[in-house]
């Protein structure tokens, strides 16, 4: 049988089900090995072990009332809590808690879209609300807006953006925290607040304006413990007449400083609205020994020696490849634009990878290559390590740190992060930059996991590692899996950790029992932090 | 305009066909007394020359049968889905190794579970080794179908796709069968394909008819 939390007694958890069973209904409320099995992390670095974290049940309430009355519970028994939304959190957690032993709190069966306004292009929805169901609505019932997805649509939009998760259409949309517009949460008390203008019972702009009165205070129910969010508003994007995809390259190492530096300067001016993507054909080629030789030296290397390499390869250096939406002919004068802005770059190519005008049929959107850039929740990217000549992969973390987006600052680091791979006698890491933020870029390492402790406790050392070489950077991860939000919290540590002791502060205020989410981003509650100390 | 790699993939999807043109008279696994599961859908992966093959024994014989490519995600949206949010229905299929990670990761949301999986690996000598997971109730059935498998050669796919189609109804799906690992075991030489059957499990999904407000 599962295991109750540490330090609560078999009979009181017994007690907490009991109780909890009889305001959702037993038949959801699960608390059997095999029930337990389910919550479990499919990637987990710390798959089979001891210490991997697992649930010791779960319970999927219908509605506010059950979850409010369900807090009140947990709060007597001390009974700790762990809400997910669609719970597909994979490379970050998937729906296994922070803390073993908290029982789930699912969600999924609250999967109402309560709302889709085509006028103020916005929707309000449940937490189990994943990117498919949404999508699906839309194009049932014909409504010309587009979601902005993450890249397994099975995610959700609540779950994804309280994970500061991000997709690749326009910039307004991409940042999912950033894109949404009110929220509705239970508190740990079991009192429901709304943000913004859903403090007024009357609103008629809840999805219209975020801030209400007062202090805004959204942003501290994300990546934390603070509350159960059950109701979040998302802007969503107008269904472009048409889109083009484009690739770029650029042929030299060096290129990477002026080509990142046309494209943000076209990004910030609003030429570029999608995500935008840069990476490295060359280096991230199978890795023969110049390849890792001049890797490995980093900064080392000379421009002359990387020409000559990059020569005998026949391949550009850079390729980057984003996306322009609008009436065709803003497109093409956007295109023309780049195109001239980009023609400093001796040896700059261009290609139009595919265009489309909209809206589509469902064949159309059958065949497009790279969905989520159109808004098209898949599973593509599941897929595409499955083609016949591929090796399907393993599960995965990603070590996701953010950068500036200019040329210096991706070299730098792929430097630092090449070095920590060598030193492990690991081959280079992939070197690819993701802007999906208005302003940062993500420099994503897939670090692979497996069933096995000895290859996972390799995977562990590698990415503590990377952590700490990064932060010493100056480069912080954005998310992360939950088996190191500690260490990466501690990278945080501004004046002798600050920032995480109001983290704390917040959680005792809030949630004195320490009954949600306990150690999610580190915000330990007090009877848990002192033990750990 | 078929792409170059459909266009190779399709012409080696003939040449195994052309080279199996007995399938329908091979000595092939399955029930034939007994109630077999309904199949509401037979997806396979045509981009593998076996899937293409898999999938025109599943058509002939008159399967609900789709081509999915490398991934589920269509299928899943515009098709299983939806049918689970009415209720359950049993898929099959012969996919890769990630498409049936995501399915069944799916499926138990709905209550669905794997029935059994056939994990068919090349050994690196031109031959394949079949090995069955499923249910202890499965063995006799197992061990017999292993052996149709093997005896195909070449032709293996059809025989699966068979063995899908008559897969007995009293076999249950079986939760001591974790979820698929996704990493490719050491020592196989090439990606490994999945014939598998997914139905309703005992352990009631969140998901699904049954989850709705009351
Ligand atoms: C191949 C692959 C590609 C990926 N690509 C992307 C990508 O493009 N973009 C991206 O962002 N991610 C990506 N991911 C990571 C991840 O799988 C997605 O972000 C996924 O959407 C997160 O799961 P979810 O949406 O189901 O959220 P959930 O798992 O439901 O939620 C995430 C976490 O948020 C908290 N939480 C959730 N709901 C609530 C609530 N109601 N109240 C309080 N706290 C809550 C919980 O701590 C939970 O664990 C990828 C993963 C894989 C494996």
């Amino acid at each position: 049988m599962p295991q109750p939390p540490k330090g609560m007694s078999d009979r009181d958890f017994q007690a907490a089900l009991r109780r909890i069973r009889e305001v959702a209904g037993s038949e959801w409320v699960f608390s059997s090995d095999e029930d337990v099995e389910l919550y479990r992390d499919a990637y987990s670095p710390l798959w089979g072990e001891e210490e991997e974290r697992v649930a010791s049940a779960a319970v999927a309430p219908i509605s506010v009332e059950e979850i409010q009355a369900i807090v009140r519970i947990a709060n007597e028994y001390r009974l700790p809590l762990y809400p997910i939304s669609t719970g597909k959190n994979l490379t970050y957690g998937g729906s296994a808690p922070v803390y073993s032993g908290s029982v789930v709190l699912d969600l999924r069966r609250m999967n109402r879209i309560l709302d889709v306004s085509l006028r103020d292009r916005s929707c309000l929805v449940e937490p189990g609300v994943s990117y498919f169901d949404l999508y699906r609505h839309l194009r049932q019932e014909k409504i010309p807006l587009w979601i902005d997805t993450a890249d397994p649509g099975w995610g959700g939009l609540i779950g994804n953006s309280l994970d500061h998760g991000a997709g690749y259409t326009a910039s307004d949309f991409r940042d999912h925290f950033d894109a949404h517009c009110g929220m509705e949460i239970v508190l740990a008390s079991g009192e429901v607040v709304r943000t913004g203008m859903g403090a007024n019972p009357n609103a008629k702009t809840w999805q219209v304006f975020k801030y209400g009165m007062g202090p805004w205070v959204d942003g501290i129910f994300s990546q934390s413990n603070y509350g159960i969010v059950t109701k979040m508003g998302f802007w969503l994007m107008e269904e472009p007449e048409a889109a083009l995809m484009v690739n770029v390259t650029a042929p030299r190492r060096q290129d990477i400083v002026p080509l990142l530096d046309i494209l943000t300067s076209l990004i910030y001016s609003h030429t570029i609205l999608s995500e935008l993507q840069v990476m490295s054909p060359i280096m991230n080629g199978s890795p023969d020994p110049e390849l890792v030789r001049l890797r490995v030296a980093g900064a080392g290397a000379t421009d002359q020696e990387w020409a000559r390499y990059v020569e005998s390869r026949n391949q550009p250096c850079w390729a980057a490849s984003f996306c322009f939406y609008g009436a065709p002919k803003v497109i093409a004068a956007s295109w023309e634009h780049t195109k001239d802005r980009l023609a400093v770059i001796s040896g700059v190519q261009f290609r139009e990878t595919a265009s489309y005008t909209f809206p589509l049929t469902d064949e159309q959107v059958d065949a497009v290559a790279d969905k989520p850039r159109l808004g098209i929740p898949s599973l593509n990217l599941f897929g595409s390590r499955n083609s016949p000549t591929a090796r399907p992969s393993e599960g995965h973390l990603d070590f996701s740190p953010m950068v500036a987006p200019r040329g210096e600052e991706l070299l730098a680091l792929t430097s630092v992060t090449g070095k920590v791979y060598a030193d492990m006698g690991l081959p280079p890491p992939f070197v690819g930059g993701w802007i999906y933020h208005r302003r940062g870029m993500i420099v994503f390492h897939p670090v692979s996991t497996y069933r096995n402790a000895e290859d996972n406790q390799k995977t562990r050392a590698l990415f503590e590692r990377l952590v700490t070489a990064c932060a010493e950077g100056g480069w912080n991860t954005y998310r992360i899996h939950a088996n190191f939000q500690a260490l990466a919290i501690q990278t945080y540590g501004f004046n002798n950790g600050s920032l995480h002791r109001l983290h704390e502060t917040l959680k005792d205020a809030i949630d004195p029992n320490g009954i949600l989410s306990a150690g999610r981003y580190d915000i330990w509650p007090k009877h848990l932090r002192e033990k750990r100390a | 305009m078929p792409s170059r790699r459909e266009f190779i993939q399709r012409g080696i999807a003939a040449s195994v066909l052309a080279a199996c043109p007995l399938t329908s008279r091979l000595a092939l696994a399955g029930s034939s007394s007994g109630k077999t599961y309904r199949l509401f859908k037979v997806v396979f992966d045509q981009t593998f020359a076996e899937g293409a093959a898999f999938g025109a024994e599943a058509v002939s014989r008159g399967a609900p049968a789709r081509a999915v490519g490398s991934n589920a995600g269509s299928v899943w949206m515009n098709e299983i889905e939806p049918r689970w949010k009415r209720g359950p229905a049993v898929i099959a299929g012969l996919t890769g190794r990630a498409s049936l990670f995501c399915l069944e990761l799916l499926a138990r949301d709905y209550g669905m579970g794997v029935v059994y999986r056939a994990e068919h690996s090349p050994t690196g000598d031109g031959g394949i080794r079949h090995v069955i997971t499923g249910p202890e109730s499965l063995s006799e059935w197992q061990a017999e179908s292993k052996t149709r498998l093997t005896a195909a050669g070449q032709c293996w796919s059809a025989v699966a796709a068979r063995m899908v189609m008559n897969c007995p109804e009293t076999l249950e799906p079986d939760p001591s069968i974790g979820l698929l690992d996704l990493a490719q075991p050491a020592g196989i030489a090439g990606p490994s394909l999945f014939s598998w059957v997914i139905a309703p499990a005992k352990r009631p999904g969140v998901l699904g008819e049954r989850a709705k407000r009351g």
